[in-house]
């Protein structure tokens, strides 16, 4: 709406520069920035530091080098090759998470694809959520599709949805063959979904349809509606139909 | 354990509904997060939902998903008044109230431009105990002018219409809950209409015509 009211510029920062934020076409960082204000762009595009005091308001966010932003974030795509950090709520259609991302409150989004680090101090909605990684999520975990292979320990407080599985990504790590304790696993108090599917998890409650316990897991109880597989290599306190 | 309180896996059971669609059906805001109610029990912690609420809205749910997409949904859902406002010529063409119903409206509080939610409200609401048959052109103009007066203070809450009759005189009023009044026995409940209701089959006939 307001494309038609006031045209649109470009703001591009080379080095090192300051602005109040505003209303832009295509924002572009080399070297080092810092936003005052609220910023509203098409595509906000960082290859070196950036830090937005304001919200961000853009179609696409691609970050290469280090960003932290205080304020809620909409978005339309984000894409994270770097670092970066979101202090408020974050919306976007898509997520891609190549290098290290934190948010400190919840994360709300289509798509979740994490290929390095995510971690949120509060929940994670999307309605498909793949990783090829790590995550720590304190809160909980609400998606449709929950794709996981871990690299290293993953966890969350709950994990809710219809298809949930979960898979070691590589077989054995280096640390993994001196120590038993670096093994990689998933922690979760609960996990609740349609059709589950676990490998290498620990949790207090698993409860679905259909449920595979896969070696490695160690589970306090399990309830289930009509189909279970239990590895001879996974550890269940106690099993109950219901 | 509260008597008013479902479990999770009880609402499952009931009503046949999966955790995916809970769990979707929470992320669209279509069931409230305060809804979800966390408590230790003997098997862990589990959560537990306000009974009655709950059992109503999933079946609403379950009964309106294939006419309406999930975000739809979430608007009815929501307590607020609609932002829209429409002409006269769209109420009438898209079938929301009728031509009888609008001119009486008109005649009593006046032409207007356009409508704003809550005048389509009483129009909507004022067509419907029409053509029930319970209200009369005379009740009728005493629900124009106390929706007009009083109903901007009840907005957003769960207001109750009603109207009692004694003697062939009739009272109508507007109140938060009609649930602790008592009359003398010459008294007579004509009308008892909870707005809330209301306000969701309009969000949804108004949704109809958008999609048609």
């Amino acid at each position: 709406m307001e494309q038609k009211q006031q045209p649109r510029h470009d703001l591009n920062i080379s080095g090192m520069g300051r602005t109040g934020g505003g209303v832009y076409k295509d924002v572009r960082i080399d070297g080092m920035g810092k936003v005052s204000g609220d910023i509203d762009c098409i595509t906000f595009t960082s290859n070196g530091t950036v830090g937005i005091e304001g919200s961000l308001h853009a179609e696409s966010m691609n970050i290469n080098g280090t960003a932290k932003v205080e304020g809620p974030a909409m978005l339309d795509k984000m894409v994270i090759d770097g670092m970066s950090t979101f202090k408020d709520q974050v919306q976007s259609r898509t997520v891609f998470i190549n290098g290290r991302a934190t948010f400190d409150k919840s994360l709300k989004s289509d798509t979740v694809e994490v290929g390095g680090i995510l971690k949120t101090k509060e929940g994670v909605q999307c309605e498909s959520f793949s990783v090829k990684g790590h995550f720590t999520i304190d809160g909980l975990l609400n998606a449709d599709q929950v794709d996981i292979k871990m690299n290293l320990s993953c966890s969350a407080q709950e994990i809710g949805g219809e298809n949930i599985v979960v898979r070691k990504w590589k077989s054995s790590s280096f640390w993994e063959q001196l120590h038993h304790g670096f093994s990689t696993r998933l922690t979760a108090h609960i996990i609740e979904g349609d059709h589950i599917d676990l490998e290498y998890t620990e949790a207090d409650t698993v409860r679905g349809n259909d449920v595979r316990i896969g070696p490695g897991c160690t589970i306090r109880l399990v309830e289930y509606q009509n189909t279970i597989y239990q590895d001879p290599d996974a550890k269940v306190g106690s099993c109950v139909q219901i | 354990m509260d008597d008013d309180l479902i479990s999770k896996k009880e609402l499952l059971e009931i009503t046949g509904i999966s955790y995916g669609q809970l769990y979707r059906w929470k992320r669209k805001s279509l069931i409230p997060e305060d809804w979800f109610i966390r408590k230790s029990s003997y098997t862990g912690q589990e959560t537990f939902f306000p009974r009655h609420k709950i059992i109503a809205r999933v079946d609403k749910i379950i009964n309106m998903k294939d006419d309406l997409s999930l975000d739809e949904l979430a608007d009815v859902f929501s307590p607020s008044a609609g932002e829209t406002s429409l002409r006269s010529t769209e109420l009438i063409e898209r079938n929301i109230v009728s031509l009888l119903t609008l001119d009486l409206y008109v005649e009593i509080s006046g032409q207007q431009e356009e409508f704003t939610f809550d005048h389509i409200l009483c129009i909507y609401i004022l067509e419907k105990l029409l053509k029930s048959g319970e209200l009369s052109r005379e009740e009728g103009l005493l629900l124009v002018r106390t929706m007009e007066e009083h109903y901007g203070k009840l907005a957003g809450k769960n207001a109750e219409l009603v109207l009692i009759r004694k003697m062939g005189v009739s009272i109508l009023f507007l109140t938060e809950s009609a649930d602790q009044l008592y009359f003398d026995k010459g008294v007579k409940w004509v009308i008892r209409l909870p707005i809330a209701s209301s306000i969701e089959e309009l969000k949804l006939k108004m949704n109809e015509r958008e999609e048609a």
